[in-house]
């Protein structure tokens, strides 16, 4: 608080020290004499800029001896201290010039130089016109170090972002902090609560974004204090430039279609089917022969009742339950203004089919900003935008509505449609009953699984320049998220024909903002500025107000047509509640430049929050980072060869309360139950009123080089992130009477330790340069080792069925029971009974569960991108690969069983390989009615290999010539086709299912991920 | 004018930054759904609430919602489950259960859940009018809580009073990690709530609250289990004699009984049972949706159909039909509204029937014309045109047993019925329709007629993890 008065009085002292001001004008142009769009004008030393247009031209008001810098990307930065002759000429010398990047931080901007972190900036082209609904499926392989995994090819779904591993032990604490327009804690991720995957980032029109900064490492982060652990993503959104109104229109169209599948693993067609079911009761002794099975599989009496003509329908249910979707988006942006006041102006409609029937996403936007000088001291800045989409998401999973789910647990020989081609359903043989898997298409038909999310974004922000180097800003950033889901079971069919048809209404408002005050003052401490100290001195309020209301009602009208809450007979819900959390914060970073050479950072920032108990609501966090900028040393001027060489090193400590219950700290009495018609209370939370957050300590040494020329530049980092104090739900004794609360099953602690260390390469190269034709090329890959290295009391922690989190091993290790195989003597399963794999077993039931050594968690990951540029023709290929981990295909057991669904369930042409006789070597035991000794109890037989490979983008596209669109007033034109997703190669060879799974690598019969081929076209006035 | 501009500008920055730092309740936040602990249980009317919760707790699925009742059948010899089915259940039928299953884990959390909400209220220091009444139900509920546990978990007492019970968890320590108690430890505990609960037991009202005769009924139940068949006769027969509750006997009564959903106040058949209803329920997990409508999974097997004879009205229940892979079979027509969308299915706990086959069994050796009364005189209700039992000896037993296994058919009765009695399960044929069981005959020396302890417990609980049941690990 002495620090901020004391800068109060310099604001007051220094107030009337203004001078008078002239407006400049010129022209930026290449060495060939073409103009240089987007370079930056700046006034130095102060915080004062401008951009060239599309003809180079530029305007700036400039006080008396001011020295303007401009710069470009691909340019040398240059220096005008002649401001005599204007309009001012300037030609910029090619080469690429860290000094003349602006990176976007935490609270502000940066030029590279005075960056000490390790930051990934991604510019808004680079995610623009994607089929996806949302910017982190974009961002997938652009940012190294960043693991981007959908988990479900629903349009609209949600991601599981992870930056540089998993920094806690809860997955709901995983995921990077997103700052879109300065509102920390900006929504993401799945904020519903019925629908099967959703995301608060689809309301966001990638589009409309001008640039992306993901902040990795401490001193990057810190500044974002107890919510930075898991790594920061700042999101810019698009802002207006002066100069003549410019209009870009784009659209695109184009279909989805399912991205993998495995002949080795699929469901089996009913002449399959009936070798499986014959082989289980012959080896079940229940028949001698095919024909003996034959006659007892349609006895209805001793056998099992099927219709006698069972053999005569084959059906494929993925082909059911699968289309091709179509795809199309429309983009119009305006964007114009002069020196005083700029504006920009969107709208966007996205419309995307799933692979899979009843899928799609529908999200209609717009946004306008406005920049206003009101005098050289005072700007305002304001931005708003909105959208409204719909998404429709069957459920996934064992759903018997699932349409994935159908297509693997309904047998080949049941039909979708009667004789006479109607839809079958209430058959009388008994097809499609209620209680199993349900007719896909009919459900399809006639239940709803909506999820409608309107959103707002709003920002206002102040600038005020107090004297020149003095800033005072004020930014305001809000959001309101709408969620209004509402699903339907019709009364007819299906899950709610027991119910006489289930409506279920929730509505989830979430109002969110941030209010950040900012002082920013500059120290020139040598006469000729190059040896300088930045200082921002902030404080920050950021509330999030959650108001919930559920309905749900029964007995509907016995038609489905009437499928809303209004027309149910038995209201059988209602519930609302409302919940809120607040953070308030003190925060100061400290920058000294001495000659671009080297650059000392150092941040800290004092967190309080309503989450935790009286006694621990506020926390101290800090960074302190270095950089030396080796090749502005006056001996490394005369080696050529290398254009740029920087050495960077950060630590620092932050926290993580993301996922964290609001109200974990309390012990409580939840009063959601009620008994005779009145309400009743249990206990359902154990409380803890020392909780605090989890802590990460991180190093990060990085190297940024930039060689002949910039021909080649790259980045390296290796990091260790150090997690302590991390959140366990600690296992009481189930005795204690709180265990069976899937919620608050233990007491929340703040115990665990953990680390992830790894390293990050990114390589850009340009190896053929000439007039017309340009090759470039970019290469990126992490590694990750993640340990779990303390755990309270030892004791392993139960996550997920598949992983028993335990000390000295990977978080996402698997534990179940180890496979070791098919007996070839006698074609029973066996399974590991000890860690060394030597003894083995064929009963299932003394089968200790165990860690396999095998994770979740990939050890390589990264991008390789290709961009060949011929003229207006361009060629871009995006290969994204991922490998050394494994994925659990969780249903398998019921489809690869050995007998044991049979009949009445599918089965996968895996089974067909069952051990036959005795000397057969194969992987899947003996089939037998009833089952073989539990040989389906999940163990790593059912784990396979994800290691993938896959073609994620390629894009063709073509310019116009300039000439030709001149004489039309148009002043780019651009037709493109691109495909997403195109190619697959996965190592696995008997991998059914598609490898590209959330970082849990669960697979559970989500909907099939979509390979996309899309054409659009692309115009600028 | 720029001055002023300036300098109002200039104040407001300074407020700004002053703002943004502000209030001290501005950081506090309270949930407003739940209610701290320390607020939960400090009047009547709290603790009547926290009654209906620990009331709830029962209804779950892995309590008496539906694990309860269907094991005891399922793992016995009353019911099975046909190949097209769910999934649920096929360990406990075929006996390859193992620790690490979800059944196990399950009955074990749900149950010290209802046992915690129980003695919160026991332990509750608040005083008034209506409080011995709400305690009293919790005793009772703790009581019929550990009478499962320790049935399911352990050997029974007629096996060894001193072998390995269930631990004993009495008071709110969430940190504690219990032993086992022996069986012995755990019948004292369950005996003494019971009589406590009884001495302020409120009065009968209806079917869906415990009362001064539900309880000494799980009194009688308790002490039969335990062997003390004095104890339980006497307090049978004072069911039977003082507590004004009446048995139907006729088909159509029998059936309506079964049918009616909705809580009684009659004192016909039911001395307590739990609420289930349109809106608080297990939706299609709930009994019925296991064996009447929904899943469907179960039915009744051929060995206990044929046990009826043409003219018992208990037959009224069981239903000719197909399994939903057409086969030929019996289905249960005693939880006839599992998917409702008015009023559901009760889950019965205690009935007066029950009584008269404690009297009845209790009565034996020494008294074998007692034991032919009190089993003649529910005969007299539910098959009004049978002569009546003549026999004796091992004989006599044999009828006894298997009437109370023909009245409490899919109650959840039978299992720990043969392990009281140490008999062996004989499954018979196998049923048309049915998964293979895997075994047809379980001895009473087998290690899998009682449940392991769940996983969970296993790994949190060190102290438990050795006494885990022998077979299982």
């Amino acid at each position: 608080m002495r620090k901020l008065s004391l800068l109060c009085s310099l604001i007051l002292l220094c107030g009337q020290l203004w001078a008078q001001n002239r407006i400049i004008t010129g022209k930026v142009t290449d060495e060939r004499g073409a103009p240089v769009a987007n370079a930056t004008v700046q006034v130095k030393g102060g915080n004062k800029g401008a951009a060239t247009d599309e003809t180079g031209n530029f305007t700036i008001s400039v006080g008396p001896k001011a020295v303007l810098v401009i710069s470009s990307v691909n340019f040398a930065t240059q220096e005008i201290r002649d401001l005599s002759s204007v309009p001012l000429v300037i030609t910029l010398k090619a080469g690429r010039n860290d000094l003349a990047e602006v990176v976007v931080v935490a609270y502000g901007t940066q030029n590279k130089t005075n960056v000490t972190g390790a930051i990934a900036s991604i510019k808004g082209n680079l995610i623009e016109d994607r089929p996806v609904a949302s910017v982190d499926k974009a961002l997938q392989g652009l940012a190294a170090g960043v693991q981007v995994s959908s988990s479900n090819g629903i349009p609209g779904s949600a991601t599981d972002i992870r930056i540089r591993g998993i920094g806690s032990l809860n997955s709901g604490s995983q995921s990077p902090l997103w700052v879109i327009d300065g509102n920390v804690n900006s929504l993401q991720g799945d904020l519903t609560t019925n629908t099967t995957t959703a995301n608060a980032l689809s309301a966001l029109n990638p589009d409309d974004i001008e640039s992306i900064s993901v902040l990795k490492d401490a001193s990057a982060t810190a500044l974002y204090g107890s919510q930075a652990a898991n790594g920061v993503i700042i999101v810019t959104t698009k802002s207006g430039k002066a100069g003549r109104t410019k209009v870009n229109l784009s659209t695109e169209i184009g279909k989805n279609s399912v991205a993998f599948s495995n002949k080795r693993n699929r469901p089996v067609n009913t002449l399959q089917y009936q070798t499986l079911l014959r082989q289980s009761l012959i080896n079940a002794g229940y028949a001698a022969d095919n024909t003996e099975a034959d006659a007892l599989i349609i006895d209805p009496t001793n056998g099992l009742g099927l219709d006698p003509n069972w053999t005569k329908t084959n059906t494929d249910w993925i082909k059911v339950v699968t289309h091709t979707g179509k795809q199309q988006q429309y983009n119009l942006s305006l964007s114009g203004g002069n020196e005083k006041t700029q504006y920009y102006a969107s709208a966007g409609y996205f419309n995307q089919e799933g692979t899979t029937i009843a899928t799609y996403f529908k999200r209609y936007n717009g946004s306008i900003a406005v920049v206003n000088k009101l005098s050289d001291q005072l700007t305002f800045k304001a931005g708003v935008s909105g959208s409204s989409s719909i998404q429709h998401a069957p459920p996934g999973g064992s759903a018997y509505s699932s349409p994935v789910s159908d297509a693997f647990f309904l047998p080949p020989y049941f039909s979708p449609y009667n004789a006479d081609g109607s839809l079958r359903y209430h058959d009388p043989e008994g097809q499609f009953a209620e209680g199993s898997n349900y007719n896909p298409l009919v459900t399809a038909k006639w239940n709803k699984y909506s999820d409608q999310q309107t959103n707002f974004r709003g920002y206002v922000t102040g600038e005020y320049q107090i004297i020149p180097n003095l800033k005072f800003r004020s930014n305001y950033s809000a959001e309101y998220l709408d969620v209004d889901e509402y699903s339907y079971w019709n009364p007819i069919y299906g899950d709610g024909s027991t119910y006489g048809g289930l409506g279920q209404a929730n509505d989830r408002k979430i109002f969110n903002w941030t209010w950040t005050n900012q002082l920013n003052y500059r120290v020139n401490l040598t006469s000729a500025k190059d040896f300088y100290v930045d200082l921002l001195a902030a404080t920050e309020a950021h509330r999030q107000n959650n108001s919930y209301l559920q309905a749900s009602g029964q007995a509907f009208p016995q038609t489905v047509q009437l499928i809303y809450l209004a027309n149910a007979g038995t209201p059988t819900a209602a519930y609302n509640v409302p919940t809120a959390m607040a953070l308030n914060s003190y925060f100061g970073n400290a920058v000294v430049n001495y000659k671009d050479r080297y650059v000392l950072s150092g941040s800290y920032r004092r967190d309080g929050s309503s989450i935790f108990a009286d006694k621990h609501k506020w926390g101290g966090f800090y960074s302190v980072g270095g950089s030396w900028n080796i090749n502005q040393e006056e001996f490394f001027r005369d080696i050529p060869v290398i254009s740029l060489l920087k050495l960077r090193a950060s630590y620092g400590g932050t926290g993580n309360t993301s996922g964290f219950n609001f109200y974990s700290a309390l012990q409580t009495y939840a009063y959601n139950t009620a008994y005779g018609g009145a309400v009743g209370s249990i206990p359902d939370n154990v409380g803890n009123t020392n909780l605090s957050w989890e802590k990460i300590y991180q190093t990060d040494i990085g190297l940024d080089f930039g060689l002949w020329k910039d021909r080649l530049n790259g980045s390296i980092d290796y990091y260790n992130k150090e997690s302590r104090d991390l959140l366990i739900n600690v296992p009481l004794s189930p005795t204690a009477g709180f265990s069976w609360n899937t919620n608050n099953s233990g007491q929340l602690m703040n115990v665990g330790s953990m680390y992830n260390r790894g390293f990050e390469v990114s390589l850009t190269g340009r190896p053929v340069v000439t007039k017309d034709f340009t090759w470039e090329s970019t290469f990126n890959i992490s590694h990750n080792v993640n340990k779990v290295t303390k755990l309270y009391n030892k004791a392993p922690i139960p996550h997920n069925t598949r992983f028993n989190i335990s000390e000295g091993h990977n978080i996402y290790e698997y534990y179940t029971r180890k496979w070791a195989g098919v007996d070839p003597a006698n074609g029973d399963p066996l399974w590991y009974t000890d860690t060394a794999n030597k003894a083995t077993t064929n009963n299932s039931a003394i089968v200790p569960l165990m860690l396999t050594g095998k994770t979740a968690m990939p050890k390589y990951f990264g991008s390789f991108i290709n961009t060949f540029t011929y003229k207006g023709i361009s060629l871009s290929a995006q290969f994204y690969y991922n490998f050394g981990n494994y994925i659990y295909s969780t249903w398998e057991n019921y489809f690869s069983s050995e007998g044991q669904r049979l009949p009445g369930m599918g089965q996968l042409t895996n089974e067909l390989r069952a051990w036959q006789k005795p000397g057969d070597h194969t992987d899947i035991p003996r089939i037998v009615f009833g089952g073989n000794k539990s040989s389906n109890r999940p163990s790593t037989r059912y784990l396979y290999k994800g290691d993938y490979i896959r073609l994620r983008d390629v894009t063709l596209g073509y310019s116009l010539p300039k000439a030709i669109l001149s004489k039309a007033k148009i002043s780019n034109l651009m037709v493109y086709v691109r495909g997403t997703n195109l190619l697959t190669f996965a190592t696995d060879k008997n991998l059914g299912i598609d490898p590209e799974l959330g970082a849990e690598g669960i697979a559970d019969l989500q909907v099939f991920m979509p390979k996309s081929v899309t054409a659009g076209i692309k115009v600028g006035f | 004018m720029k001055n002023i501009v300036n300098k109002t500008f200039l104040t407001l920055s300074i407020a700004a930054m002053m703002l943004t730092s502000c209030s001290k309740n501005f950081l506090v936040q309270d949930p407003h759904d739940k209610l701290p602990a320390s607020q939960a249980l400090n009047d009547v009317p709290a603790m009547q609430t926290a009654l209906n919760g620990a009331y709830a707790q029962l209804r779950t699925t892995s309590l008496y919602g539906r694990d309860f009742p269907i094991l005891g059948d399922l793992q016995a010899d009353n019911i099975f489950i046909e190949v097209n089915n769910s999934g649920r259940y096929l360990t406990q039928f075929q006996y390859q259960v193992a620790a690490s299953d979800a059944t196990p884990d399950g009955g074990w959390k749900y149950a010290y859940g209802a046992i915690l909400a129980a003695n919160q209220i026991i332990d509750a220091k608040v005083t008034g009018n209506g409080v011995d009444a709400v305690k009293s139900q919790a005793y009772a509920i703790r009581a019929l809580t550990y009478f499962k546990l320790v049935n399911i978990y352990a050997r029974p007492y007629t096996d060894n009073p001193a072998g390995l019970g269930v631990p004993l968890i009495l008071h709110y320590d969430p940190t504690l990690l219990p032993t086992r108690e022996t069986t012995q430890k755990v019948y004292d505990q369950i005996v003494s709530d019971l009589k406590t609960a009884f001495q302020t037991a409120p009065a009968y009202t209806s079917s869906i609250t415990l009362s001064k005769y539900s309880i000494e009924a799980l009194l009688a139940r308790t002490y039969f289990y335990m062997g003390d068949y004095a104890n339980a006769k006497t307090a049978a027969l004072d069911v039977i004699n003082n507590s004004g509750f009446t048995l139907v006997n006729s088909a159509g009564a029998y059936k309506a009984f079964w049918e009616n959903p909705a809580a009684q106040s009659d004192k016909s058949e039911v001395l307590f049972e739990i609420d289930v209803t349109s809106t608080n329920n297990n939706g299609p997990d709930d009994l019925g949706g296991f064996y009447y409508q929904g899943y469907q999974d179960v039915y009744a097997s051929k060995q206990l159909v044929d046990l009826y004879s043409a003219t018992d009205i208990r037959a009224a229940v069981l239903i000719p039909g197909l399994t939903k892979s057409g086969a030929t079979t019996t289905l249960v027509g005693k939880y006839t509204n599992g998917a409702s969308t008015s009023d559901r299915d009760n889950l019965k706990v205690i009935r007066l029937a029950e009584m008269y086959l404690i009297a009845a069994e209790s009565s034996l050796p020494g008294n074998e014309a007692d034991a032919r009364t009190y089993l003649n005189d529910l005969m007299a209700f539910r098959d009004p045109s049978f002569g009546g039992y003549a026999s004796t000896g091992a004989q006599l037993l044999l009828d006894i047993v298997t009437e109370r296994r023909k009245e409490l058919a899919f109650e959840g009765d039978r299992l720990y019925d043969l392990n009281r009695l140490k008999w062996d399960i004989d499954r018979g044929t196998q049923n048309a329709g049915s998964i293979p069981p895997k075994v047809q005959i379980i001895t009473y020396a087998d290690y899998r007629r009682i449940s392991p302890i769940g996983q969970s417990e296993i790994q949190a609980n060190a102290n438990i993890k050795s006494q885990q049941n022998p077979g299982y690990n």
